[in-house]
């Protein structure tokens, strides 16, 4: 009592952002019964009728239920994939940058796309990859016949993955470049006395600086293995890929929010929700047990 | 000692404004809610007489959630907008919503409390409205239509009597329409002619005429539609179904059927969409359609003259000819008659309902009278600055007739983008109206295409194929589970069929069967069960 009293400025700065999550954060919690309700919004959350486990048996025994899972879980882990080291290795590169004019243009250019919405981005990636588009349009002028990019199941994932990547990267990299101001640089300098070349020094010195940064992060995005990126899937997607496309929340989207369902759409959220919870404890345990700096 | 003081002060300081901030934030809305609040023991009941008469002569003033069917670019404080305050002595808060995202943000919106005064939505044919207003969401109207009954006799009485429920109450105002608005496919007659194609009759004749045109000119895009199948519509009726709506069985009697069907278990729907799928395989068909993501992009096709034939609602008439002028002066527009189909079914026109839409006043509305009071102003005093605006801004007089201007001629804040924002309600009387599509037609400096319209408008409607369904019967399996089997089973096959290169007939049928079997052979049945009156509809 008498540290909290010692400290009471501290705790008072602290108390602005308590506030905020628990009004936002916490409070919130109390409308996860609606995923046990059916939700009617002007008899509001407590008078709605109960229906039990009915929300999540409607999700359950959908027989599109395996291939959502599926889409979502293949997206994310191409995500984590291919996506996961780009920004660590655009870190890199940047890091070694000396002219600083060209190294800011370039972190500029990379970080732009980040603060467009999908519905601009996808504008342009359509404008690119469409029927009509820049790359068939090339294709066309080089009398080369033109290939169909933006409606077909095969490359829609690939699809998916690289546009995300290159929304993102520029925006991902910029913790990564935080977390390399943090590393002495006498450890470089001691490094070339002892005849390390540029790649060993990246190796043992840059990249051994950021490790915990990176465990940090991979255990966030393994949490978010469920979420696949319901905007972009949205806006890229077209009836002839639902096949490989078609995630958790696009369904949800379609079946609970467009109709109203907003006891299917919580429910869902929770599931979701339970095994981002499991996921990330599972994977901050294993880091742990490899040695490495894990969230807690 | 001072300094330290300081740096704790400041350190409150800090704290208190950020919380403050964070108040701030979530105050939001304030008056709505004190409106509400002072309102609230209105719920699902009409004002009283002296809130009515305690009223009068104040400003109006309510929220207005719409959607639009034009481009979203309405910005509020507009010269129109002014004008139609003052004279209305109204001031009304604007939300737009892109029609194509309508429904799904209104209940995002309903859901969320915050619910506008006024707000757009489908109507008690929908089960999720017709249970809120069971739950007294939004104000009964009997009693403001018997005070004002301009706004009574706006709608027809059979859609009044459609609308009133079991204990002979009203909550929704109807966007009253006329049923019959034909899709039209238009097309270059001056490729045709050159070319030396006769003017099709048929389906058959169409495909021929489309593969004479891709052979001549390869960039050229034969044919085109307005996105979603809407916009060839009058070609799916060549089919002999009705599309998007529900129709007779096979075998049974057109007029008086005892089983109905929706559109997707008809084999007519089957044969147009594989139809429609062999001419995009052909390269017949525009490889952007029900692909691209802006709806219009087969209107500024066929406009900018990339394309031959354009299927599309006739009310773009004006706007097409007018356009097509100015980048191709040359080019000369014929509309196809309705087409004979491969079976031998005519085609014509799939009518629409009665109404699109309409609004719901909130219950807990602060003054609804003021709203009615002003609805009844737009259908009364307020007419003529409804139909046609403001002289010289939105409307000419030429020989004595108002004339509406061209959207391309008015200034920035006469657009369309500003006026259909603040539109309320058509009468009937006013939805085919032959004057004021003439006037359009003038108005647009394409007067010599009008009678070729309405000699076509006429040809389609004499072959009807509506839809037989009653939505205000519910089937129970229907409203539980409707929306998930169909996504289940038929959306990937019914959405990609034509533009899906992989997918097959066997595909199509399976897909079918697996519906009817998990329940979709159920909500048949139910809806033949409860509907009694199956016969067809009469527009």
């Amino acid at each position: 009592m008498r540290n909290i009293w010692r400290w009471r400025y501290f705790y008072l700065l602290l108390t602005p952002t308590l506030l905020y999550f628990i009004v936002f954060s916490y409070i919130p919690f109390y409308g996860v019964v609606i995923a046990f309700k059916n939700f009617q919004p002007f008899l509001g959350i407590w008078d709605s009728p109960w229906v039990g486990w009915k929300n999540f048996e409607t999700m359950f025994s959908s027989v599109k239920f395996p291939e959502l899972i599926r889409n979502t879980v293949l997206i994310s882990i191409y995500r984590i994939l291919f996506g996961f080291p780009v920004p660590i290795l655009f870190a890199l590169l940047l890091n070694e940058v000396r002219v600083m004019w060209f190294k800011r243009s370039i972190q500029t250019i990379a970080y732009f796309p980040h603060f467009l919405s999908w519905v601009i981005f996808g504008g342009i990636i359509y404008n690119v990859v469409g029927p009509s588009g820049i790359i068939n349009l090339v294709l066309e002028k080089l009398g080369i016949d033109a290939i169909n990019l933006s409606a077909n199941p095969d490359l829609f994932r690939p699809l998916v993955v690289v546009t995300g990547i290159l929304k993102e990267f520029g925006w991902a990299a910029i913790i990564y470049l935080a977390s390399l101001t943090g590393i002495d640089p006498h450890l470089y300098e001691a490094a070339k006395m002892d005849g390390a070349s540029k790649l060993r020094q990246i190796w043992h010195i840059t990249l051994t600086g950021i490790r915990p940064m990176i465990a940090m992060l991979l255990i966030l995005q393994l949490g978010s293995v469920l979420d696949a990126g319901f905007e972009q899937i949205l806006i890229l997607s077209n009836p002839v890929v639902y096949s490989v496309g078609d995630i958790i929340d696009t369904y949800v989207y379609r079946v609970g929010l467009l109709e109203a369902d907003y006891g299917l759409a919580t429910a869902v959220g929770l599931f979701k929700g339970v095994i981002a919870a499991i996921l990330i404890v599972s994977a901050n345990h294993i880091i742990r047990r490899t040695g490495e700096k894990s969230l807690w | 000692m001072r300094k330290r003081r300081g740096k704790k002060s400041g350190v409150i300081l800090l704290v208190l404004a950020i919380i403050a901030t964070m108040l701030a934030a979530c105050s939001s809305n304030k008056e709505n809610g004190k409106a509400s609040e002072s309102s609230a023991v209105q719920g699902g009941e009409t004002a009283t007489a002296k809130q009515q008469t305690d009223s009068k002569g104040k400003t109006v003033k309510f929220s207005y959630v719409r959607p639009v069917w034009g481009p979203a670019t309405y910005t509020k404080g507009g010269a129109y907008e002014k004008e139609m305050f003052k004279r209305a002595n109204a001031e009304i808060d604007v939300q737009i919503i892109p029609i194509g995202e309508y429904d799904q943000k209104i209940m995002t919106v309903i859901a969320s409390g915050d619910i506008p005064d006024v707000f757009w939505a489908a109507g008690p044919t929908i089960k999720k409205f017709k249970d809120m207003q069971d739950q007294g969401a939004f104000l009964k109207i009997n009693e403001y239509l018997d005070k004002y009954p301009a706004i009574k006799e706006a709608v027809p009485q059979s859609v009044w009597d459609m609308l009133t429920d079991d204990k002979g109450n009203i909550y929704f105002i109807p966007n009253v329409q006329n049923p019959l608005i034909p899709l039209f496919m238009y097309y270059r007659q001056d490729i045709f002619e050159k070319l030396g194609i006769p003017e099709p009759k048929t389906v058959k004749e169409l495909e021929d005429a489309l593969v004479k045109i891709k052979q001549s000119d390869a960039k050229m895009i034969p044919l085109t539609g307005q996105d979603t199948l809407w916009g060839f519509g009058a070609l799916s009726t060549s089919f002999g179904f009705t599309q998007y709506g529900w129709g007779p069985a096979a075998g049974e009697d057109k007029e008086n059927p005892n089983t109905i069907v929706p559109f997707y278990l008809t084999k007519g729907m089957k044969e147009f969409y594989f139809y429609l799928k062999k001419l995009r395989s052909d390269g017949l068909l525009d490889k952007e359609f029900l692909v691209a993501k802006n709806w219009d992009h087969a209107k500024q096709k066929f406009t900018s003259g990339q394309a031959a034939v354009l299927g599309i609602n006739w009310g773009y008439g004006p706007e097409i000819y007018s356009t097509l002028k100015k980048t191709h002066p040359e080019a000369k527009i014929g509309i196809l008659p309705p087409l004979k189909g491969p079976d031998g079914a005519m085609g014509g026109i799939r009518p629409f309902g009665a109404y699109d839409r309409g609004m719901y006043i909130n219950a807990k509305m602060k003054d609804p009278d003021g709203f009615f009071r002003f609805l009844n102003w737009t259908l009364t005093e307020g007419s003529d600055f409804r139909r046609y605006g403001i002289e010289g801004k939105t409307y000419e007089v030429i020989d004595g007739k108002k004339m509406p201007l061209a959207d391309d001629r008015t200034e920035a804040d006469y657009k369309i983008g500003q006026v259909e924002p603040l539109k309320f309600l058509q009468p009937m009387s006013e939805t085919l109206d032959w004057d004021s599509i003439k006037a359009t037609y003038e108005g647009s400096g394409v007067g010599e295409a009008f009678a070729a319209a309405k000699a076509k408008f006429e040809e389609y409607n004499a072959v009807q194929y509506p839809e037989y369904r009653n939505y205000t019967i519910f089937s129970p399996l229907d409203v539980e589970k409707g929306a998930q089997l169909y996504t289940d089973y038929l959306q990937s096959v019914i959405d990609g069929a034509i533009i899906n290169d992989k997918l097959t007939e066997q595909d199509w049928d399976s897909a079918i069967d697996k519906y009817l079997k998990a329940g979709g052979q159920k909500i048949v049945d139910e809806v033949n069960e409860l509907q009694k009156n199956k016969s067809k509809p009469k527009y």
